[in-house]
C-alpha cells in the first residue's frame, strides 16, 4: 500500500512541460468568457436571474439569491473578466479565485437552469486556482520574468485530465440502461426530429440509425478518455473528440457544451505533439526560458487530490442508493454526469384547500414561474416541493394559515404516454422536508 | 496499426469536409425522402394558412361588415327586430373569429391586433366613462382607445347586458342614447378595420409561415403547437376554470365566464375545440392534402398517440353535450357537469403538452436552453 502510494505520488510530481496546462488555461479563459457575454447577450440574466419572481434554490444553499438587474450585470461582467483574465494570465490567482467564486454563485441561484458544464465549468475553475498555469505564456510572467516555469509537476495537468474524463466516463455509465441501448430512447425521439437536415438528415429516416446512435454515443463516452489518454492512440482519439462533438453541437441545440469538451480535450496533447503541429503549420519557435527553480508541491496536495477524486468518483454512484429509476425520480440526477440521456416533459397544477373553511385554489405553474423553471420543475420532484412551499408561504401571507396542497402531475419519460408522476393525495404541505417527496413518486410503469 | 499524426490529420480534415459539405448544402441538393418530408411540412403549413386561416379571415371580414350594415341600418331605426338581428349577426362573427383565435403566432401576435379585437373582459366603467363624456364618438375616437373598451367584448356589453327591451331602451329613451348609438356603430366599424388589418398582416407574413418548416423555436409547427397548447390552457383557466372559483376559493362566479352576457360561452369554447381538432388533424376543406399533426405523429410511429388526441376532442364534445344550458346557468345548477368538461379539456391538454412535445422531442422543438 504504501509503496503504490510512493509509486503515484511519484508519478504525480514528475516535471512534465507546462505547455498543455497553458494551452488548457488560454482556451478555457476565453471560451468562459466568450460564453459569459453570450449570457448577457441573449437577456438571460433577466430570464434567469431577475424575472422570475420565485428561485429554485439547491438544498442547503437557500441562501445564495439573485441582486437587482444592474448588479447582476456586473456580477456576470466580472465573471467574463476574470475569465479573459485567466486566458491572459493577468492577475491569475485573483482572477480565478473572483471567476470560481462568482461563477458558482450564478450557477447556484437558480437550479432550474442547471447543466453538467456548468458543474463542470465550476469544479475545472476550482482546480485552477491551484495550479500554476500563469507561469509561462501569461501576462503575469512577462510582467515578472521570475515566474516562468518550463516545467510543472505532473499533478497540475493530470487533475484537469482526471476531470475531464469524470465527464465523458459517468456519461458513458449513465448510458447503460433499457432506454438508451434496447430502445435507443431519447435518440429516436431527437434524430427522427431532424430528418430535415441535408445529407445526414436521410439517415435518421432508418430504424437502425438511433440504436447505431445510442451505442457508439456509449461506447464513445465509456473509451474516450483512454484513448486521448494513451499516446498512440491521442491524434485519433482528439480527432473523434472533434467529430463526436461538432455533430451534436449540429444536431442538438446543446450550447457551449461540446466546445469546452473540445477545448478541454486539448489537454491531453503534450508538447511534442503541439511541436510536431507547430512545425507542420506554423514552425513558431518559442523561445525557452530560464527556469530558475522548479514548481514546488505543498505536502498536503497529493492527499487532497486523492480525497477530491475519490469523491469525484463514488459522488455520481450516490443515487443507487437512492432509487431504483434515476431518469423517473431525479433523486441523485445531478451532478453526477447524466448528460442527454432523457426526453421528459410533464405537467403541474397545485390545488390548495383551506382547512378551516375548505375553500379551495387551483394554482398554475404558469402564472408565477418562466418557462423554463415551470418546464423543469414539472418533472423533478424537489422542484415541486419545492414550488409547494412557496404557495403554502403565498396563502400564509393572504392568512390561510392552515392549508393543504396537493399536486396534479403527469410525466412523459423518453416516448411513453404521460404517468401520474406524484401520488395527487399527497399533502406537499406535510413534507417536512425535500427528501420525503420521493417516497410519494408513483412508480414508472412501462 | 498505429494512428500517427499524420494519419489523424487526413482524418481530421476529409471528416471536417464532409460535415462542412453537410452542414452548408442547400435544400437543392437534398435527396427524395428529405424533399418529401420538407413537401409534407410545406403543404401541411399551407394547408392551415390556405383553407382555414386565410378563409376565415374573408369570413370575418364578411361578418364584421353585415354586422355593421346591419347595425347602421339600427341606428337609423332601433327596434327590437333589428337589435335582436344584430344580436345575431354578433353571434355568427363571434364564432367565426374562435375558428381564427388559435392562429396567433409569429407578428400576429407581436402586433397585439388580438388585444384590439376581442379583449375580454372588456371595461365598462371605461365604456361608460367614453358615452357619458363630450368627445366626438367616431370610428377615429374608437380607434384611440385601449382594447379593453372596444371589439368584440364591448359590442358584447352593448347589445347583451340586460335584456332586449331594456337593451333598446339604452338605444332609444335613456340617458346619453344618441352618444350610445353612436359608440356601437363606431365599434362595428373599426372591427371592420381591425379585421382588415389582420388579415393584411397574415397575407403579408404568410410566406414566411409557410417557408418557415424548421424544427427549432422559430419554426411554423411549433409556433402552432404552442398555440394549441395556449389556448387549451386559456379555455381551462380562464373560459372554464375562474367561473368555477379556481382563482377564489371555489366560489362559483358567472362573472368570469367569457361572453356571459350574450350566453355563447359554452359555444365559443366548441368553436376553438373545432379548430384545434380541425388544426391537429389538418382537416380543413375538400382538399386532396388533408395533412395535420396526427399524419406527423404516425410517422413519427406514434399512431396511438393520434388515435388517443382525437378520442380526447370527442371525449371533450361529448361533456360540451352533456350541458343542456348556457354555461352561466350550468355552472351554477350542474357544477358537476361543467367540472368534467374542464377535466377532459385538461386531459387533452397534457396529451397535446406532454405526450406530443414528448413524442416530437421538446428538447429541440420547445426549450430555449443552453446545453445538455
Amino acid at each position: 500500500m504504501k509503496l503504490s502510494y510512493s509509486k503515484l505520488k511519484l508519478a504525480l510530481l514528475k516535471e512534465i512541460s507546462i505547455f498543455p496546462l497553458v494551452v488548457f488555461r488560454i482556451a478555457f479563459g476565453l471560451l468562459l468568457c466568450f460564453s459569459l457575454f453570450r449570457f448577457m447577450y441573449n437577456g438571460w440574466i433577466e430570464d434567469c436571474y431577475t424575472t422570475p419572481l420565485f428561485h429554485f434554490t439547491y438544498q442547503y444553499f437557500n441562501w445564495v439569491t439573485p441582486f437587482e438587474t444592474s448588479i447582476m450585470y456586473f456580477i456576470v461582467s466580472v465573471c467574463g473578466l476574470s475569465a479573459l483574465f485567466i486566458g491572459l494570465g493577468f492577475l491569475y490567482r485573483i482572477s480565478t479565485i473572483v471567476f470560481f467564486l462568482s461563477f458558482t454563485y450564478l450557477e447556484l441561484i437558480e437550479k432550474s437552469w442547471y447543466l453538467n458544464h456548468y458543474y463542470f465549468v465550476s469544479l475545472v475553475a476550482f482546480l485552477l486556482i491551484c495550479v500554476p498555469a500563469h507561469r509561462r505564456f501569461s501576462l503575469d510572467s512577462r510582467i515578472k520574468s521570475d515566474l516562468q516555469l518550463n516545467t510543472v509537476p505532473n499533478w497540475t495537468i493530470v487533475i484537469l485530465k482526471l476531470q475531464l474524463c469524470c465527464v465523458y466516463f459517468f456519461g458513458g455509465i449513465a448510458k447503460l440502461n433499457s432506454d438508451w441501448l434496447l430502445n435507443a430512447q431519447p435518440l429516436k425521439i431527437w434524430l427522427k426530429a431532424r430528418v430535415d437536415l441535408p445529407i445526414l438528415g436521410s439517415l435518421f429516416e432508418y430504424d437502425i440509425t438511433p440504436y447505431l446512435f445510442s451505442w457508439s454515443g456509449m461506447l464513445y463516452d465509456l473509451i474516450i478518455p483512454f484513448l486521448l489518454w494513451t499516446k498512440k492512440t491521442r491524434p485519433i482519439a482528439y480527432v473523434f473528440v472533434v467529430f463526436f462533438h461538432v455533430i451534436t453541437y449540429a444536431l442538438f441545440n446543446i450550447g457551449m457544451f461540446p466546445w469546452l469538451m473540445i477545448f478541454g480535450s486539448l489537454i491531453f496533447i503534450t508538447k511534442q505533439e503541439w511541436q510536431v503541429i507547430n512545425n507542420k503549420l506554423f514552425n513558431f519557435q518559442p523561445s525557452k526560458v530560464i527556469q530558475f527553480k522548479n514548481y514546488k508541491t505543498k505536502g498536503f496536495v497529493i492527499p487532497m487530490i486523492i480525497i477530491f477524486f475519490s469523491f469525484q468518483f463514488l459522488f455520481p454512484f450516490r443515487h443507487h442508493l437512492l432509487t431504483d429509476n434515476v431518469f423517473w425520480t431525479e433523486n441523485g440526477f445531478r451532478f453526477s454526469w447524466h448528460v442527454m440521456v432523457m426526453e421528459k416533459n410533464g405537467y403541474t397544477e397545485f390545488t390548495v384547500i383551506n382547512n378551516d373553511t375548505n375553500e379551495r385554489w387551483v394554482e398554475y405553474p404558469s402564472q408565477t414561474l418562466s418557462t423554463i423553471q415551470k418546464k423543469q420543475m414539472s418533472f423533478q420532484p424537489d422542484m415541486i416541493w419545492q414550488y409547494a412551499q412557496f404557495l403554502k408561504e403565498k396563502y400564509t401571507n393572504k392568512e390561510v394559515t392552515n392549508c393543504s396542497i396537493y399536486v396534479t402531475s403527469k410525466v412523459a419519460l423518453n416516448g411513453r404516454f404521460s404517468q401520474t408522476f406524484i401520488n395527487p393525495k399527497t399533502d406537499l404541505v406535510s413534507l417536512k422536508s425535500v427528501d420525503e417527496i420521493y417516497n410519494y413518486i408513483v412508480p414508472l410503469k412501462d | 496499426m498505429a494512428f500517427t499524426l499524420k494519419k489523424a490529420s487526413y482524418l481530421f480534415f476529409i471528416i471536417s469536409l464532409l460535415f462542412i459539405i453537410t452542414i452548408s448544402c442547400d435544400t437543392n441538393g437534398i435527396n427524395e425522402k428529405q424533399f418529401r418530408t420538407e413537401y409534407y411540412k410545406e403543404t401541411q403549413l399551407s394547408n392551415i394558412y390556405d383553407n382555414e386561416i386565410s378563409k376565415l379571415n374573408e369570413q370575418l371580414i364578411e361578418a364584421t361588415i353585415r354586422l355593421n350594415v346591419i347595425t347602421e341600418e339600427f341606428a337609423q331605426q332601433p327596434t327590437l327586430v333589428n337589435l335582436i338581428s344584430i344580436r345575431n349577426e354578433w353571434t355568427e362573427m363571434v364564432l367565426v373569429w374562435k375558428q381564427l383565435e388559435l392562429y396567433r403566432v409569429g407578428p400576429i401576435s407581436s402586433s397585439y391586433i388580438y388585444y384590439r379585437i376581442n379583449y375580454w373582459p372588456t371595461n365598462i366603467t371605461f365604456i361608460n366613462n367614453f358615452i357619458d363624456g363630450t368627445d366626438v364618438i367616431n370610428e377615429s375616437y374608437i380607434e384611440s382607445k385601449g382594447g379593453s373598451a372596444k371589439g368584440i367584448s364591448a359590442l358584447e356589453y352593448l347589445l347583451f347586458n340586460t335584456d332586449a327591451e331594456t337593451t333598446l331602451n339604452s338605444f332609444t329613451t335613456d340617458f346619453n342614447f344618441e352618444r350610445r348609438l353612436d359608440y356601437l356603430v363606431s365599434l362595428s366599424q373599426n372591427l371592420i378595420t381591425k379585421t382588415q388589418e389582420l388579415e393584411a398582416l397574415w397575407i403579408a407574413y404568410n410566406p414566411e409561415f409557410i417557408s418557415a418548416t424548421e424544427v427549432g423555436l422559430d419554426g411554423s409547427q411549433n409556433l402552432v403547437i404552442n398555440e394549441m397548447v395556449a389556448l387549451l390552457e386559456e379555455i381551462k383557466i380562464y373560459k372554464l376554470g375562474k367561473a368555477l372559483g379556481d382563482t377564489n376559493g371555489g366560489a362559483i362566479d358567472i362573472n368570469e365566464l367569457e361572453a356571459y352576457r350574450s350566453q355563447k360561452s359554452l359555444e365559443i369554447i366548441k368553436a376553438n375545440l373545432k379548430s384545434l381538432e380541425r388544426s391537429f388533424n389538418g382537416d380543413f376543406a375538400q382538399t386532396p392534402f388533408r395533412i395535420g399533426f396526427d399524419d406527423y405523429l404516425i410517422q413519427l410511429g406514434y399512431e396511438s398517440l393520434a388515435i388517443e388526441i382525437n378520442n380526447n376532442f370527442i371525449n371533450c364534445y361529448t361533456k360540451i353535450d352533456a350541458i343542456n344550458n348556457p354555461l352561466i346557468i350550468e355552472v351554477v345548477n350542474s357544477t358537476q357537469n361543467v367540472t368534467d368538461l374542464q377535466t377532459a379539456v385538461t386531459e387533452l391538454l397534457v396529451l397535446i403538452k406532454v405526450d406530443m412535445a414528448n413524442a416530437i422531442g421538446s428538447t429541440i422543438t420547445f426549450n430555449d436552453n443552453d446545453g445538455d
